[in-house]
């Protein structure tokens, strides 16, 4: 039920997160950082490039939630993404994810030492620009879920990461933009939570492709 | 909207990008076909490559002609679970074990099942020994 690790990424605007706050550390199998804006937080937004970050925080199982919320502060560039990582090994690129990816909509992999694998469909969809989502991952030992604004959208079962590891973010865009914008999809919230926890949303009766039927891809 | 069980080949080379039919991340073929799915993809702990180039998935579309016309895709009997594999026809099981074989799948487990129920299990415990058909499902 407990909250382990929180962020409202209130701060300096181009500060690095790791310069922000020594609860997080960028993943050593990324190169970029992930700034600070507007009291939230995106990708250096300076050429095409991907990121992670963990936070300190560890959790005391293997069972528990990730989320963020997104702020879509504009949507145009294909395949810039957005997400939460959770059971992610400090060393390795391992890590489950769920995420949104401009173009492609809502996803959620699993990641082996950097290879990549999709877990369960993806789920088209169009963010409006302005708008907030809750994007969450949630862990609970094979049972993989990813939850927007508290709607179970994707669901997997999968036993190919059982350790805790750390929660944390991750981001990927192509080139665009500047420095200190207003532009794309940024990370804001960020929440952990023991099995059964809030962040975002509780574990509520599950509707697979809510979004497709409710015609909104 | 109705179920059905397939077994698919893996597409993709693990990379995370947009996926074209040979690169992008590990999925199985009915991933590109815009359906909803479930399936699962046991991977080597160190490299993260799939174990199997195969695996079995549950669709649910109203739409299943697209994906039985998938190449890398081989639809199973469309059969009640709790149905007898006696019952079912011999050309659509001659079909089913000839789909098995092809992905050096030993068919033996199927003439010596029961049950159709008994088989789906028999080929998601060829990928993960704890594989439950009544935890294998999709809305």
């Amino acid at each position: 039920m407990a909250q382990f690790a929180s962020d409202s990424f209130t701060g300096t605007t181009g500060d690095t997160l790791q310069v922000y706050s020594a609860n997080w550390s960028r993943h050593p199998s990324y190169s970029n950082n992930v700034l600070i804006a507007n009291n939230r937080c995106q990708l250096d937004p300076v050429g095409a490039a991907s990121s992670a970050y963990c936070h300190s925080a560890t959790p005391a199982t293997a069972d528990y939630s990730v989320s963020i919320d997104i702020y879509v502060a504009s949507y145009t560039a294909t395949n810039n993404l957005v997400g939460v990582v959770g059971r992610a090994s400090t060393s390795v690129n391992t890590f489950y994810h769920a995420r949104h990816s401009i173009g492609a909509g809502w996803q959620m992999y699993r990641f082996v030492s950097g290879a990549a694998t999709q877990l369960g469909s993806a789920v088209a969809a169009t963010l409006t620009p302005g708008n907030t989502y809750n994007l969450k991952l949630d862990m609970s030992g094979s049972a993989i879920k990813l939850y927007v604004d508290s709607v179970a959208t994707i669901e997997a079962t999968d036993t190919g990461i059982t350790s805790a590891g750390k929660a944390g973010i991750r981001a990927f865009n192509n080139a665009y933009g500047t420095a200190i914008n207003a532009e794309q999809l940024h990370i804001d919230n960020f929440s952990a939570d023991e099995a059964g926890g809030g962040g975002g949303g509780a574990a509520i009766p599950v509707f697979v492709n809510h979004y497709r039927n409710q015609g909104i891809m | 909207m109705a179920k059905k069980y397939y077994i698919c080949d893996i597409i993709g080379d693990g990379q995370d990008v947009p996926p074209t039919p040979t690169t992008g991340p590990f999925r199985p073929v009915i991933a590109d076909l815009g359906v909803s799915w479930v399936g699962s993809i046991p991977s080597d702990p160190v490299t993260g490559h799939p174990l199997h180039t195969w695996t079995l998935v549950l669709v649910n579309t109203d739409n299943h002609a697209k994906v039985i016309d998938a190449k890398g895709v081989d639809a199973l009997p469309d059969f009640p679970l709790d149905g007898k594999v006696n019952a079912i026809n011999n050309v659509t099981k001659s079909r089913m074990n000839e789909a098995l074989v092809r992905r050096g799948i030993n068919t033996d487990f199927v003439s010596g099942s029961d049950g159709y129920r008994d088989v789906i299990r028999g080929i998601g415990q060829k990928l993960e020994a704890a594989f439950d058909e009544n935890n294998f499902d999709v809305a």
